[in-house]
């Protein structure tokens, strides 16, 4: 169930998506020599009626707001040398989609920190092909996703994310976006299992091994590894 | 018989070397490993036939432990398939590999007695699964991410990174 009053965080009111400052091309005239005006960044009326979001947003909402929220991560590296790094952007992201669709437990960050060491070793620029095109960044979004995550008569009813192939190795970029997929996958696992999904069954129908679970033992290998450094982070 | 007695050392000592184990770098958390093509395996695993997904696993022995190597995300099986075309085609003609893993399981049984590996990857007891980062051999290197070969990430994230 989302939460369809507007975001405190959001620039605009709901119907409207912010688009950046940007040139248009007009006539060379007297006031425009060059044939170029700026225009100003704005809320534009979204005709889809969906919740759009774009990079510029993204970056605003992370940098206006994440100093100062409620839950972060646990501050352990997990043995990697940039396994801290991101704490921010995951506490912030985790908090904002969580006010957004109001699970009845809500994501902990913690999980999103044991995904991102399942998925690249905290390693941003990383990519990785697979069955569903290439995997990006921290969270390995992948092409599949971008793209669902950008149509408008696709799987997703709101809350959009439009970013380029590129945008994706940003790591706030490919937080804001992969866990607002986190949250599809938890819809799914929950239709599949005909009940509310765990957060670790999310987790692992972002894998793609939910089926799997307590069947296939790499597969419970995989997952295993997860519970175990969850446990770590969730231990004081 | 002083020649047939060279020979013979020699041939005890290259068949010893071929079949050795050579660690190049281990902690608690990383091993690079370097095995005889007899103690390596690689496959498809898993194969699901209902929703047609498996995992690419490589197999390496170490005295009573068989190293086993996992990919980090589950794929269909026939692209699974097409990886493990390109990685045997790596171990083609070669007499040793290279496998770089990184956070290991607890040393535990072997669970290997029912998949369809060489019988000589069952009789171990132990087993020890990793996390796949590459596979090298005389004839090239592949990795799970994109630029796994580069020297730069040898230690697969678990090292400040450039």
């Amino acid at each position: 169930m989302t939460n369809k009053k507007q975001h405190p965080w959001r620039k605009c009111p709901i119907g409207e998506h912010w688009v950046r400052e940007h040139e248009r091309k007009i006539g060379v005239s007297e006031k425009n020599l060059d044939g170029v005006t700026i225009v100003e960044a704005h809320c534009r009326k979204n005709p889809s009626h969906h919740e759009i979001f774009v990079a510029d947003e993204l970056h605003e909402i992370a940098k206006k707001y994440f100093k100062n929220v409620k839950t972060m991560p646990k501050a352990d590296k997990l043995g990697y040398p940039h396994g801290n790094d991101f704490d921010e952007l995951i506490g912030g992201w985790t908090q904002f989609w969580n006010d957004i669709f109001n699970p009845k437990e809500p994501l902990d960050p913690n999980l999103i920190k044991v995904l991102i060491a399942s998925e690249s070793s905290f390693d941003v620029n990383i990519s990785a092909n697979s069955t569903i095109g290439k995997a990006r960044g921290l969270i390995q979004v992948t092409e599949q996703t971008r793209k669902i995550l950008t149509d408008q008569d696709g799987e997703l009813k709101d809350f959009l994310i439009t970013l380029s192939k590129k945008e994706f190795y940003d790591p706030n970029l490919n937080l804001a976006a992969g866990i607002r997929w986190l949250f599809h996958k938890q819809y799914l696992a929950s239709h599949r299992l005909k009940r509310e999904a765990t957060w670790m069954e999310a987790i692992a129908e972002y894998k793609g091994i939910l089926s799997q679970l307590g069947k296939v033992k790499r597969s419970d290998e995989i997952m295993q590894k997860l519970k175990e450094r969850y446990k770590r982070l969730s231990t004081k | 018989m002083k020649f047939f007695e060279i020979l013979f050392i020699l041939v005890v000592f290259i068949g010893c070397s071929s079949h050795s184990v050579k660690i190049y770098n281990r902690s608690d958390r990383f091993i690079d490993i370097e095995v005889s093509k007899e103690d390596f395996y690689l496959f498809c695993a898993d194969i699901d036939k209902k929703e047609s997904k498996s995992i690419m696993s490589f197999y390496a022995i170490e005295d009573n432990v068989v190293h086993e190597f996992l990919f980090r995300s589950i794929s269909k099986t026939d692209w699974c398939l097409k990886l493990q075309k390109k990685y045997r085609k790596l171990t083609q003609d070669v007499s040793r590999i290279r496998l770089i893993g990184i956070d290991p399981s607890q040393k535990k049984k072997n669970t290997l007695k029912t998949d369809p590996v060489p019988e000589r990857f069952k009789v171990y007891s132990y087993m020890k699964n990793w996390v796949f980062i590459r596979l090298e051999t005389e004839r090239g290197c592949k990795a799970y991410f994109d630029t796994g070969c580069d020297p730069e990430k040898y230690w697969g994230g678990l090292f400040p990174q450039k």
